[in-house]
């Protein structure tokens, strides 16, 4: 499904996007990134005096002459770019028409694209039942079509516990993790971030919510069965219920963005049927995490 | 509180139906969802913040089972029996009079229930409460007053038993407003089947008026003829009035002395009267008596007593010279043979005709029985002439014996005013001259007309004829009872002989009650019971016996219409469920609208 989305007019269009990140890259290795620490990139950094023990190809005998004393050119180390992107693969992401999964796949294919693009470094997990399918390191755009097809074999089941999932993961270094989902879990998200957070990741949660999640729609008597649990609630659908359950909407999506805020998050939402090229060049670009070339 | 109905309980069951139909309404359609985490945080949000709102997804359900268990209250008539409780001073009201006999239901009459009534409120009354009963019908009487012993009190109530009387509570008003208005706190019940005003009286009316069936035997009379034979032949006539919306065919029985003489059976139109009679009865004896056969609602007003005298017919001497008018006149009345004597002499003392008229003379020695007219009497130990008027102007006065002539006046170029005695009436007066009186004195009737008939135009009037047709008719009763018919509730004096014993009075219950011979002080006032009366004197050694009928009040009692027992507004309070205490009935009446209200605006909110 989606290589009907991913046309080349598409991919032009991603070709002109360049994510950017605020922090800086100081794991993984040498990629397109300018890194904390000094490496053989061509970018002049600093001076400091030879210790025995260096390289002496990088002695600057220019300034051996001048000053007559030893010193080493150093530049910056430039490095790839480590990112996770997370994909809620519980049950509840099948809801709605059209349903969560094919917006939440799509997206972390464009998203994967860019950074193959840009010459970093991609993880797309899959989590499930507090579980964490943890993906292949990649990079080089010629990943890009390991990537879709690990998208495309992705099954969507079971309940969702961000927080186990999320925990499960080592982070060698500092990166950028994403966190698509509908963030319908019961459990909360704040350990998760607490843990990114710790683990020097910058974060940016993508929430996909269903149309039908936004607007109510029917009325009566209902049997509201939960996809995820099999739970059933009884309720009256009327105006006053459908009005609670968006207070209640409000509510979670006022919590993310306060705890986005608090961990220095980025929380971004997004309707299920909007189209992905106009968030991906509105909403991301607005918010400052991707820039044109 | 207390119930008066038990019955609507069995609505109760509509109750399971309204939940079950509305479980069958409520079918819940499945709706999937991604996840319930939103929807439980509104079920328990709503779940803590407010504990009602948990109904309100059934609140129809619940304000319609709440109208059906109001609605069932509301039949059940529920009132409070604190008002006896309240108060200290307690008046209960009871109609006796002979309506109140009328059935009101299969179990009981309405005396009787008003008697259950009222004990079950002295029950609910406090041990404290001094209670006075007081029973009504024609005139109010006191049963008890401030009695503090409730059984004893239950008991004389249960002992009281309905009248033949006309009548209602009203007479009873007039005497608890006196009694309660020395009193701070009172409570007043009255129980009456008849409409009420209290005016300004607060107090709690029982109406124990309920549909009846009655068919009331009104009147019975009769006549005697003499027959072919030489014997006497008597027709019976009654009426019988049918109260029900039908029409009714029933059996009447004849009794002559409590013999069955004659059945007939007589159909009555609905809502009318009928007339019946029984030709050629041979009876000889002395009270007929017409019952109904048919069993009905008031069976009081089923039978109809008369008495038969032995005879009928009345004799008349009139002595005078050749007054052709007072001939002419009384013997125009063919129930009365009249004898005429020009002679003074013919007056023998033994000879008894039962009226005497003198014209222009007097005897020196009045006959031993037998009432007297004088006309033109000559001054003298009898009549007392003060002075002779000439060219006068009479007018009759409004009198028993100037029934249809009162008012009337004539000229009469002579005639007498006359000395009233004490015991007399005048009934004609020229100016302050009294001309004419009437009266008893001596155990007869006595009457004087002071003009020569001659001297007037009175006796070429219309008004003469029934003028000596009232004298007559006045003079004619002889024997100790004036009538032969009374109602239940009235007075009667009898006209006992003056040198005869005591009246002995015997009821149709056996009871017998003595009375002095003087008019004056004889009256018998126990009639509350309807039937066949007798009273009795001894003259001389010979005892005489006569009877008479005390009639059951039909007229007032038997054709009570609806409409005429419909409350007024002014007895606003009053209700046929209220015992000792307040109806609820109106509130509950007034919380179902309510609740009908609410359901409605709900529903209308909901869609």
């Amino acid at each position: 499904m989606a290589e009907r989305i991913f046309d080349q007019d598409f991919f032009n269009k991603l070709n002109n996007l360049a994510i950017a990140m605020n922090a800086r890259m100081s794991y993984g290795m040498s990629g397109g990134r300018k890194s904390s620490a000094k490496g053989s990139s061509v970018e002049f950094s600093d001076y400091r005096e030879y210790i025995p023990g260096d390289d002496i190809r990088r002695i600057d005998w220019s300034a051996y002459g001048r000053l007559d004393r030893l010193y080493i050119k150093q530049f910056m180390e430039e490095k790839e770019g480590v990112f996770q992107i997370f994909v809620d693969a519980s049950k509840s992401m099948t809801f709605g028409e059209p349903p969560k999964t094919r917006q939440a796949l799509q997206l972390a294919g464009a998203l994967a694209y860019l950074v193959l693009n840009n010459l970093d470094r991609v993880y797309v997990s899959q989590m499930q039942e507090g579980t964490l399918q943890l993906g292949k390191g990649l990079a080089g755009r010629q990943a890009f079509q390991r990537i879709m097809d690990e998208l495309e074999r992705m099954e969507f089941d079971g309940g969702t516990d961000l927080n186990r999932a999320i925990m499960a993961r080592q982070y060698p270094g500092s990166g950028v993790s994403i966190v698509i989902s509908d963030f319908l879990d019961e459990n909360g998200i704040e350990p998760a971030l607490k843990y990114l957070r710790y683990k020097k990741q910058q974060i940016i949660l993508i929430q996909i919510l269903a149309r039908q999640e936004l607007a109510i729609e029917g009325e009566g008597v209902v049997n509201l069965l939960d996809m995820e649990t099999g739970e059933e609630v009884r309720l009256t659908l009327n105006r006053s219920t459908v009005e609670q359950y968006e207070i209640a909407l409000q509510n979670m999506q006022n919590r993310l963005k306060e705890l986005a805020k608090k961990y220095e998050a980025s929380y971004i939402q997004m309707a299920a049927d909007e189209p992905l090229d106009r968030f991906l060049f509105d909403t991301i670009c607005n918010q400052g995490m991707i820039v044109r070339k | 509180m207390e119930i008066t109905n038990w019955w609507p309980l069995a609505f109760l069951l509509l109750i399971p139906v309204i939940i079950l139909l509305y479980m069958l309404k409520q079918k819940a359609k499945e709706y999937p969802f991604s996840s319930s985490i939103l929807w439980k945080e509104i079920y328990h949000s709503v779940e803590a913040t407010k504990p009602w709102e948990k109904l309100k997804k059934n609140i129809l359900m619940i304000l319609q089972i709440l109208t059906v268990c109001l609605l069932i209250v509301a039949l059940m008539a529920p009132y409070l029996k604190t008002g006896g409780k309240m108060y200290n001073n307690v008046i209960l009201v009871l109609d006796t009079s002979a309506s109140m006999g009328i059935r009101y239901n299969e179990k009981r009459t309405r005396m009787e229930e008003a008697v259950e009534r009222a004990c079950n409120y002295i029950d609910s009354l406090s041990e404290t409460a001094q209670i006075t009963v007081l029973t009504s019908n024609q005139e109010a009487g006191i049963l008890k007053t401030n009695a503090e012993d409730k059984q004893a009190l239950k008991k004389q109530l249960k002992q009281l038993a309905v009248t033949d009387l006309s009548g209602d509570a009203t007479p009873a008003v007039s005497v608890v407003t006196s009694m309660v208005s020395q009193l701070d706190k009172y409570e007043a019940v009255f129980f009456t089947d008849a409409p009420l005003e209290l005016g300004n009286l607060d107090a709690t009316v029982v109406n124990l008026y309920t549909d009846y069936k009655n068919l009331s035997m009104d009147y019975l009379s009769y006549g005697s003829q003499q027959d072919e034979n030489g014997g006497r032949s008597t027709t019976v006539i009654g009426k019988i009035t049918n109260d029900t919306d039908e029409s009714v065919t029933t059996d009447v029985n004849l009794y002559g002395d409590n013999t069955l003489l004659k059945v007939q059976s007589v159909t009555i139109p609905a809502k009318s009267s009928q007339n019946f009679f029984f030709e050629q009865i041979d009876f000889q004896g002395d009270i007929l008596m017409a019952e109904l056969n048919n069993q009905d609602d008031l069976s009081a007003d089923n039978r109809a007593y008369a008495v038969v005298s032995a005879e009928s017919r009345k004799t008349a001497l009139l002595v005078t010279e050749d007054n052709m008018f007072l001939e002419k006149a009384i013997s125009n009345m063919d129930w009365v043979d009249l004898y005429k004597t020009s002679q003074l002499s013919a007056v023998g003392k033994t000879e008894s005709y039962d009226f005497y008229i003198f014209d222009g003379v007097i005897p020196e020695e009045l006959p031993e029985q037998g009432n007297i007219l004088y006309v033109n009497p000559p001054d003298g130990t009898q009549v007392t002439v003060k002075e002779k008027l000439s060219n006068v102007s009479l007018a009759f006065t409004d009198t028993e014996v100037t029934q249809y002539v009162a008012g009337f006046s004539f000229g009469a170029t002579a005639a007498e005013s006359l000395e009233r005695p004490l015991w007399a009436d005048s009934f004609l007066t020229s100016g302050d001259h009294c001309v004419g009186y009437y009266g008893e004195a001596g155990g007869r009737r006595i009457a004087v007309l002071g003009f020569d008939l001659h001297d007037s135009d009175l006796a070429l009037q219309a008004e003469f004829p029934i003028l000596i047709s009232n004298l007559t008719e006045y003079m004619m009763v002889s024997g100790m009872v004036p009538q032969n018919d009374y109602e239940t509730g009235d007075k009667i004096v009898f006209n006992g002989n003056l040198n005869g014993s005591d009246l002995t009075v015997t009821s149709p219950a056996g009871a017998v009650v003595t009375l002095p011979t003087a008019v004056t002080t004889n009256a018998y006032t126990d009639t509350a019971q309807a039937g066949v009366y007798s009273v009795a004197q001894t003259v001389n050694g010979e005892e005489r016996q006569e009877q008479f009928v005390v009639r059951f009040p039909v007229e007032a009692e038997s054709h009570l219409e609806e409409a005429a027992v419909e409350v007024g507004e002014t007895a606003g309070e009053d209700n046929k469920n209220l015992t000792g205490g307040r109806e609820l009935r109106n509130w509950i009446i007034l919380i179902l609208l309510l609740a009908l209200g609410v359901e409605w605006f709900i529903y209308i909110r909901q869609h």
